[in-house]
C-alpha cells in the first residue's frame, strides 16, 4: 500500500479543469486510487467524486492506493496537487 | 437572491447540440440577472479548452476566469433534455450552467457534484416531474 499526504496549491481550489487533469491521470494509469479529505474518501478517478470533496486552496488531502506498483503514480498525483494548476 | 429558482429550471430543453445547450444555459443565467450577455463567449471559450462533461449524464458549462467581470451574481441554470446530447462523444441529459460570483464557484460546484455523484439522486432527477421537485433534490445548493 502506498500513501501520500499533500496540500492543494491551486489558488481557486480543485475546480473542474484541475480536477479533470487529476482524474484523467488516475484513469489512464488503470490503478485503484482513493483520495480523501477530512475522513471522506472517494475514487480518485471519478471527477464528480473528487469535486464533491470541495478541495480548496491549502486543504490537506490523502492519496492511497492498494496496488503494489502505485508509488510512481502517487508521486505524479502529489506533484499535480502541489502545483498551482490555475497558473498555467 | 437564491442561486437557483424554479424559473431557472427547464425539464425539456430545446437544444440539440452542445453549442445550443450552452447558449440555452447562458440565456437562463442572463434572464435571471446573474450574468451579462457577454458571459456566453467565456462559456464557449472554456468548453473549447476543456470539456465540462462530468460523468453521470452531466455537463456544467461555465465561463473562464477572464469572464468573471460579466458575472453579476451567483446562479445556476438547470436544463434536462429528453434526448441525450452529444457532448464530445459523451451522452449528456443534464446541462447545469454555473455563474459563481466572488469565489462562490467552488462552493456551488461542490454541491452539484455531491448530488450528481449519487446515482440514486441522478435517477430522481431523470424522473422529476416539476421544477419544484428538482429544487427539492438539489436542496441545499441555495444554503
Amino acid at each position: 500500500m502506498a500513501e501520500r499526504t499533500v496540500e492543494l496549491a491551486s489558488k481557486h481550489g480543485l475546480h473542474a479543469r484541475p480536477a479533470t487533469l487529476f482524474t484523467q491521470t488516475v484513469a489512464k494509469s488503470g490503478l485503484p486510487v482513493q483520495i480523501s479529505k477530512n475522513g471522506k474518501a472517494v475514487n480518485a478517478a471519478s471527477i464528480l467524486g473528487v469535486i464533491s470533496l470541495g478541495i480548496e486552496h491549502g486543504d490537506t488531502v490523502t492519496l492511497v492506493s492498494e496496488a503494489p506498483d502505485s508509488d510512481g503514480l502517487l508521486d505524479e498525483l502529489a506533484t499535480l496537487l502541489s502545483t498551482d494548476l490555475d497558473a498555467e | 437572491m437564491s442561486v437557483i429558482e424554479a424559473s431557472q429550471i427547464r425539464l425539456s430543453g430545446t437544444a440539440r447540440t452542445k453549442e445550443e445547450a450552452i447558449r440555452e444555459a447562458a440565456d437562463i443565467l442572463v434572464a435571471a440577472g446573474a450574468v451579462e450577455s457577454g458571459y456566453l463567449d467565456y462559456m464557449l471559450q472554456r468548453e473549447a479548452t476543456v470539456s465540462t462533461y462530468m460523468g453521470n449524464l452531466l455537463a456544467i458549462p461555465h465561463g473562464t476566469n477572464e469572464g468573471k467581470d460579466t458575472i453579476l451574481d451567483s446562479a445556476l441554470s438547470f436544463v434536462r433534455y429528453d434526448e441525450p446530447l452529444d457532448w464530445g462523444g459523451e451522452e449528456v441529459r443534464f446541462v447545469v450552467g454555473i455563474a459563481g460570483k466572488d469565489g462562490g464557484h467552488m462552493d456551488i460546484l461542490t454541491k452539484i457534484a455531491i448530488v450528481f455523484s449519487d446515482e440514486d439522486e441522478v435517477a430522481k432527477l431523470l424522473a422529476a416531474g416539476s421544477p419544484d421537485e428538482v429544487l427539492q433534490i438539489l436542496g441545499d445548493v441555495n444554503e
